[in-house]
């Protein structure tokens, strides 16, 4: 009975790696495929928006802690930031704009949150690399102490990304409003998670409080990865992994039971 | 072989639950071309979508040991921006079919010409079915779902369809749902009808229209 069980589920997790994989390269098409320049979008976006808060950091003449230079401490804080908010967006949107597709029975909301997610983590770390080679190019230094930490950032950003964007594309289904109010609540954490500034060295009561979003977690777990021989005193990495794990149970259980307003409006 | 088992659906309506399909239970055995008969609105189509998968009892369970098509004719799982080609190659994916020889199948069956490097929301209806049909065509699966036997193009190409139905009927089977008795008639071998959510069985398709045609 057990290697029945086994080989069931062999079967199902070679059917789903196959479905996803299908998403991805269709994803891949769609994303982007309305527009001419297609995935430069992505690029552009961020170094748009990065460029401008480099030049109001240039203006204002303060110079990070971490012993970075302006635009790492920003890739710093930026990219992790992209994951995580495109995923969450990308997830939201996917299983209700993707609803013709579950008409396919291997096809499950699952498998399209996680083509969306792997996507995302897969284009936005494309374009940190490019702009840390750009910045290298530029006369940056650039020596990451701890590239373990990074990619840890990355992924664990991603991870959070999914756990998030799994409960608001449930929560979509149920209630459309959702649409409206993620932006509002992504707009406060793109204030206080750090991008811009440290929270490590943030005064007390600020950091105290700051500290409660994982993502500042990540962004610091970042930066002292791309800076040299600084170690975090405040962020927590058991405290990240817990959130995230509570997030994604979460997350599974509410895809679960929002199955069934699928269908209903459809 | 497909099996339902128990099979309950209720849709919530701004008057309270409504109960479409009430412990409907059936074995669909291989190599069998069966029909299900039905007024508008008695339940056919969610019950063969709820066969196919595409939506989820609201209590029991549905048996799946074969391979199940989606409803012939669906185009719906079509990404309007992608071309015919890129569509047809998800659709190979998710089901581990050869896009070499889907492609080749579809190209010859579907007509389409050079509209399979175009995006799909260039394509007439009658395009998109075209396309729809010839991909469930190339694809072997061991149950075909038809919901309504309704004609795709023009008259040659439903030749050429039916043709190509009978012979799938050699190695696969039908599982049709009609509010019509002729479509029944002419595909099947067995006959069921749908009636107030109960499915009612019949010795043989002719006393199955009978009843059918005289509720």
């Amino acid at each position: 009975m057990n290697g029945k069980i086994a080989s069931t589920l062999v079967m199902a997790l070679r059917i789903q790696r196959r479905v996803i994989w299908a998403l991805m390269l269709r994803e891949t098409k769609t994303l982007f495929g309305k527009h001419k320049l297609g995935y430069l979008w992505a690029l552009i976006n961020a170094s748009f928006t990065i460029g401008i808060f480099w030049g109001i950091r240039e203006l204002a003449g303060v110079s990070p802690p971490h012993g970075l230079s302006v635009p790492l401490f920003l890739f710093g804080g930026f990219i992790p930031w992209y994951i995580f908010s495109e995923t969450v967006n990308g997830a939201m949107n996917g299983v209700s704009g993707n609803r013709a597709l579950l008409a396919y029975p291997q096809v499950f909301p699952i498998d399209i949150l996680v083509a969306r997610g792997l996507l995302h983590g897969a284009m936005y770390s494309c374009v940190f690399l490019f702009l840390l080679s750009v910045a290298s190019f530029g006369g940056y230094e650039i020596a990451p102490s701890d590239p373990a930490s990074m990619l840890m950032s990355l992924v664990l950003a991603l991870a959070l990304g999914f756990g998030a964007g799994a409960i608001a594309s449930a929560i979509n289904l149920m209630w459309p409003t959702t649409r409206v109010v993620v932006p509002m609540l992504m707009r406060i954490l793109f204030f206080t998670s750090g991008l811009f500034f440290s929270v490590e060295f943030a005064p007390v009561y600020v950091r105290e409080i700051l500290f409660y979003n994982p993502l500042s977690h990540l962004i610091e777990l970042m930066r002292f990865g791309l800076s040299e021989g600084y170690e975090s005193r405040f962020v927590s990495m058991p405290y990240v992994f817990g959130f995230i794990l509570l997030l994604l149970s979460f997350g599974l259980l509410l895809e679960r039971f929002a199955r069934k307003f699928l269908n209903e409006e459809s | 072989m497909i099996e339902l088992r128990n099979i309950c659906k209720q849709y919530r309506t701004p008057k309270g639950a409504k109960t479409v399909l009430d412990d409907i239970s059936i074995v669909f055995p291989p190599r069998c071309n069966f029909g299900i008969l039905g007024c508008n609105g008695a339940g056919k189509s969610t019950l063969l979508r709820m066969i196919s998968g595409a939506e989820l009892p609201t209590s029991g369970e549905v048996l799946r040991r074969a391979s199940v098509s989606w409803l012939i004719g669906f185009s719906g799982g079509f990404h309007g921006s992608l071309t015919g080609r890129e569509n047809l190659r998800f659709i190979c994916r998710i089901y581990a079919a050869d896009i070499a020889e889907v492609t080749a199948f579809v190209e010859d069956f579907s007509e389409l010409g050079d509209y399979m490097e175009m995006p799909v929301n260039t394509y007439s209806s009658g395009m998109k079915a075209k396309l729809a049909f010839g991909l469930s065509m190339a694809i072997d699966f061991d149950y075909y779902l038809i919901d309504e036997v309704t004609a795709v193009g023009d008259a040659r190409f439903q030749k050429k369809s039916k043709a190509e139905f009978d012979r799938r009927k050699e190695r696969s089977s039908l599982l049709v749902v009609s509010h019509n008795s002729n479509t029944i008639r002419s595909h099947c071998d067995v006959a069921a009808v749908l009636e107030q959510g109960q499915l009612l069985f019949f010795p043989d398709v002719e006393s199955a229209i009978t009843h059918y045609e005289n509720q």
